[in-house]
């Protein structure tokens, strides 16, 4: 493998921040979206959206991803003309705006893979030109409005950039008083002089601008005038400026009855009249934009923003997995110590020393295992990453399917370790495009049958113990368990007889199967779905385990149950015919020692009692076909781990236990990835290989050879 | 941009910049000395590149002085604006340091 | 002045052109089954000793298991098993060779490794027809070097072949 050049090092610092630009960006839309429902938008959050993307134009451009700068320069054109006022926000626009969200994502994507991204510049261009169009739709008369009765003169006109008069139009739109505030400035202590006034000002107005006067009245002043809007009277203005030896007048305005034109030239003020100056800008051609001179909120934003981006840091994934190694490792190390102390104490000679190296072992216990956890946690990020995500696809989705989704999402600070996080997105797609596609009906049909036309999507997230559950739950018309189970006598799966004998719970999970995945039942609708068994076997990937409950005409609950994180895991060592293997121990629920009396034979499966309830067991030996060759044969004295996942507990028979270790989850690599029932290997002490457990899968397959037992 | 700008120049030619952090900075700093040629943004906050023109042409100590000011690709009429209030030529962002000191050049005899 | 040679498109093809000619692949040696096999030398990682294979269970029976090298675990496969030739016990001279094929590090257990040989292109034929069958999908063909005055032969395998297996739920 090569080593990280610096291009390399370069690329994955694009790729961090283009990704976050357009997260910032997206939220923004997001944000709007809701606004359009209210009816009125937020010219905050249009400029926060251009910024962001004038921001990934020129990031994108300092590292040569074309395509992303071209989509960024359009998009910025259009958010442009959208701040200005000169375009309106319609749904269609709005949408335009979410796709080109998809393709930046898309390019960003193809960037870190180092694909050319060829078919994706057709999308690109195509966006492009329907962005154009937008742009250029309401392109017609620049605004000739009069200046809504106050009387503006050019000396002040004249020196507005396009931004400023555009909030200066709006100020009035909004029927908010002009006021002029003069004041004065010593040179030297200007600085402080202006935070004053602008402290004095910001909560009761927007400054559009700051005129500069040359005229001061000595050489040590400078002179200021701040043009401001503000709703509020004159009186509260000049309250608000008390002490800084500032005046305040409102902006003259238009005598009654005589409508000028802004080309009207300046009166009074005593400010040149350039001749030929034209008040009004000629706008013209396409709007473009760029950073205009934003009134003061904008600076004080950006402080804002500064000062969050500072308290958090950004981190390569991989480091922290470097990271966690190291803390693994450290474990090991720590093991062999306490050994070494073992020997140590067992010499009479040596107490005193055994002593004072066990009050520094345990020292060292302590701190590193506040570092482990420390790290851990560094991992963690919230489930919101993904259910942003996941809010728009659902808002496309249930466009092209013509159906109405109101979407709640709940504990979206729930957090997971960040590589489960990510690897997510996938299923809760998959699963919410099935939600869309067959389980939420058409409005009308859900007008029928009483319910309100808009389905329900909630998706709620909460951690309990050593997992995370989420739930997905969707007002729907629920799953068809009739069809399921004939596809599965069609199919082969079941015989008809065994599928009278089905809970109606085993004939909803029937759904996860191959081969009766919705894809393949889909026939009659949409052609749409993707495969659950799919989805299923993602979640299995991490360690995870996925269920699901319906009621037909009402809806349908898929849960999720996932392991926080993956890297460092507590596990029991057991062995079995020989050979050791690590149980993780979050799936452990207990153990316990039995003799071969306690385990009986029902139906051909061997199960014991346990408090009253009959627990399924299964031989490790008998499930990896391992063989006793060189051993005596089953000991009377075993011991039953009982393991269990969600609602499924099967009790694991093993020769012997060895007590809890701190381990690291290393992958078999691709070759062996798919061998059942074992999720990696692990060196305990430094030296000996040892493999880790896949519970979820094993618990699968003891469960599938006879019934699993479910919690009440 | 200002650093940009003042590392393109300092390398070039025999040219001492001077940079303002923003357009009060620059209020402060210009009439003190006598500057050969002032460059400015249009797009700042608080005082914009054309408030910050208009200033300078109506100041005794700069009233002459070649003035460029940089605006952004698009930006016309605030381009426009920039040149009837007496700016003496104009950059568009993005540019190269060519472009730059080729109106420097032009600017200073 | 001393006149300088300027490089023309002609020398420069012209060396291209030697380079090739010369070009030695490396392929490292190695005896398994009584038989001489070799594999391209820039895939090899490392050579280690033999060490306590953990046993996966229910892989396919060449797949002895994995070993973990330096932090890292990899699957060992027995070349023997692999080529279905006879299985003698190992001995002492039994190493692994850690070879890295697509991203991936894998262990080939061998009876002996016996050197590195380098070819000229030149010197390697296609494998022939008339060999064992089971082996045939494996080889990449054959190499004939001399050594000590006799003509030795390396039957040079493809990792591609050797190790493209995919451990398939069962």
């Amino acid at each position: 493998m090569s080593g990280e050049g610096p291009t390399e090092k370069a690329l994955q610092e694009f790729l961090s921040e283009a990704q976050e630009i357009v997260e910032q960006f997206n939220r923004d839309l997001l944000a709007l979206d809701e606004q359009r429902a209210v009816g009125t938008f937020d010219p905050e959050v249009i400029n926060d959206a251009f910024r962001a993307v004038h921001s990934l134009k020129g990031l994108s451009g300092l590292f040569g991803v074309t395509r992303m700068t071209n989509l960024s320069h359009n998009l910025e054109n259009l958010l442009d003309s959208l701040r200005l006022g000169r375009v309106e926000l319609q749904p269609a626009t709005l949408d335009l705006l979410f796709e080109a969200v998809s393709l930046f994502n898309r390019i960003v994507g193809e960037t870190a893979a180092g694909a050319s991204g060829e078919d994706g510049a057709n999308l690109v261009e195509d966006l492009i030109a329907r962005l154009d169009r937008v742009a250029l739709r309401k392109e017609a008369t620049p605004e000739t409005s009069p200046w809504g009765g106050w009387e503006l003169d050019d000396s002040l006109l004249s020196v507005l950039t396009e931004y400023e008069e555009h909030r200066l139009r709006e100020n009035i739109k909004n029927g908010r008083s002009l006021y002029r505030i003069h004041a004065a400035f010593d040179l030297m202590t200007i600085d402080k002089g202006l935070d004053e006034l602008k402290g004095r000002l910001k909560p009761i107005g927007e400054v559009i601008t700051y005129l500069p006067s040359a005229e001061a009245a000595n050489d040590q002043q400078i002179e200021l005038d701040v043009i401001l809007g503000a709703q509020v009277e004159l009186r509260s203005v000049q309250e608000a400026v008390v002490g800084t030896g500032a005046i305040v007048a409102l902006l003259p305005r238009q005598k009654t009855g005589q409508l000028r034109g802004p080309a009207a030239p300046a009166t009074a003020s005593g400010a040149d009249v350039k001749p030929g100056t034209a008040a009004t800008p000629a706008t013209g051609a396409a709007a473009s934009g760029d950073k205009a001179a934003a009134p003061k909120r904008e600076r004080e934003e950006e402080e804002l923003t500064l000062k969050s981006v500072a308290q958090t840091v950004r981190v390569d994934i991989r480091k922290l997995d470097n990271l966690m190694n190291i803390v693994g490792e450290l474990g090991i190390a720590r093991a062999g110590l306490m050994q070494i102390l073992d020997r140590i104490k067992a010499d009479r000679a040596q107490q005193k020393l055994a002593r004072e190296l066990h009050i520094e072992l345990r020292s060292l216990s302590r701190k590193l295992d506040e570092l482990q956890a420390g790290i851990l946690e560094v991992r963690m990020v919230p489930l919101g990453q993904v259910f942003d995500k996941l809010s728009r696809v659902v808002r496309k989705i249930s466009r092209d399917a013509g159906k109405e989704i109101r979407l709640t999402v709940t504990g979206a600070d729930t957090e997971l370790d960040k590589l489960i996080v990510e690897e997510l997105s996938d299923p809760l797609m998959h699963v919410m495009r099935n939600c869309i596609d067959h389980g939420i009906e058409k409005p009308e049909v859900r007008k029928t049958a009483g319910k309100p036309e808009a389905g329900t999507i909630s998706i709620r997230a909460e951690q309990r113990g050593n997992h995370v559950v989420i739930q997905i739950e969707d007002d729907g018309q629920g799953v068809d368990e009739a069809k399921l189970v004939q596809k599965a006598v069609e199919r082969g799966i079941l015989n008809a007889h065994d599928a009278r004998d089905l809970s109606r719970r085993d004939v909803q999970n029937l759904m996860f199967l191959p081969g009766l995945s919705t894809k393949d039942v889909a026939d009659e609708m949409s052609g749409r779905g993707v495969g659950m068994d799919v989805v299923k076997t993602n979640i299995a990937r991490l360690s995870g385990i996925i269920d699901v409950e319906s009621e037909p005409g009402q809806g349908t609950r898929l849960t999720l149950t996932l392991p926080i994180t993956l890297a460092i895991i507590q596990a029991l060592i057991i062995r079995a015919a020989g050979r050791t293997f690590a149980v993780p121990l979050n799936s452990v629920l207990e153990s316990l020692r039995v003799t071969q009396a306690d385990v009986r034979t029902i139906e051909r499966r061997e199960v014991m009692s346990l408090r009253g309830q009959t627990l399924p067991l299964a031989r490790l030996e008998k499930l990896f076909r391992l063989d006793r060759a060189d051993l005596e044969g089953v000991p009377n004295k075993q011991f039953v781990v009982v393991v269990g996942l969600a609602q499924h507990r099967i009790g694991l028979l093993v020769d012997e236990l060895h007590g809890q270790e701190d381990i690291v989850i290393k992958s078999l690599g691709r070759a062996l990835s798919e061998v059942p029932g074992i999720a990696g290997a692990t060196e305990l002490g430094g030296k000996k290989t040892v493999l880790v457990l896949d519970v979820a899968q094993i618990v699968e397959e003891a469960v599938g050879m006879g019934g699993g037992q479910e919690a009440a | 941009m200002r650093g940009f700008v003042t590392a393109a120049l300092e390398s070039a030619g025999p040219y001492t910049v001077t940079q303002a952090e923003s357009g009060f900075h620059a209020l402060k700093i210009l009439p003190r000395s006598r500057y050969d040629l002032i460059i400015t943004d249009i797009n700042m906050p608080d005082i914009n590149g054309l408030e910050l023109v208009r200033f300078i042409r109506d100041s005794d100590v700069h009233k002459k002085t070649p003035l460029i000011i940089i605006s952004t690709d698009g930006r016309e009429a605030d381009r426009d604006r920039g040149m009837k209030l007496g700016a003496n030529a104009y950059l568009t962002k993005p540019f190269a340091p060519e472009q730059l000191l080729e109106i420097v050049r032009g600017l200073l005899p | 002045m001393k006149e300088l040679p300027f490089a023309t498109e002609e020398t420069y093809l012209r060396r291209q052109d030697d380079r090739r000619k010369h070009e030695r692949r490396g392929v490292l040696s190695f005896a398994v089954g009584g038989e001489v096999y070799g594999v391209d030398i820039l895939s090899i990682r490392e050579i280690i000793k033999l060490r306590e294979i953990t046993e996966v269970p229910r892989a396919p029976r060449f797949l002895l298991g994995v070993v973990t090298v330096r932090g890292l675990v990899l699957p060992v496969v027995d070349v023997r098993l692999r080529l279905r030739l006879d299985v003698k016990p190992l001995g002492r001279a039994a190493r692994i060779l850690v070879v890295l094929h697509k991203g991936e590090r894998y262990g080939l257990l061998v009876d002996e490794v016996r050197g590195v040989v380098r070819f000229a292109d030149a010197q390697i034929e296609p494998p022939p027809p008339s060999l064992a069958p089971s082996e045939a999908p494996f080889l990449a063909g054959i190499g004939r070097y001399p050594e000590d005055g006799e003509e030795r032969m390396v039957i040079l395998l493809s990792l591609d072949a050797l190790l493209g297996f995919d451990v398939v739920r069962t």
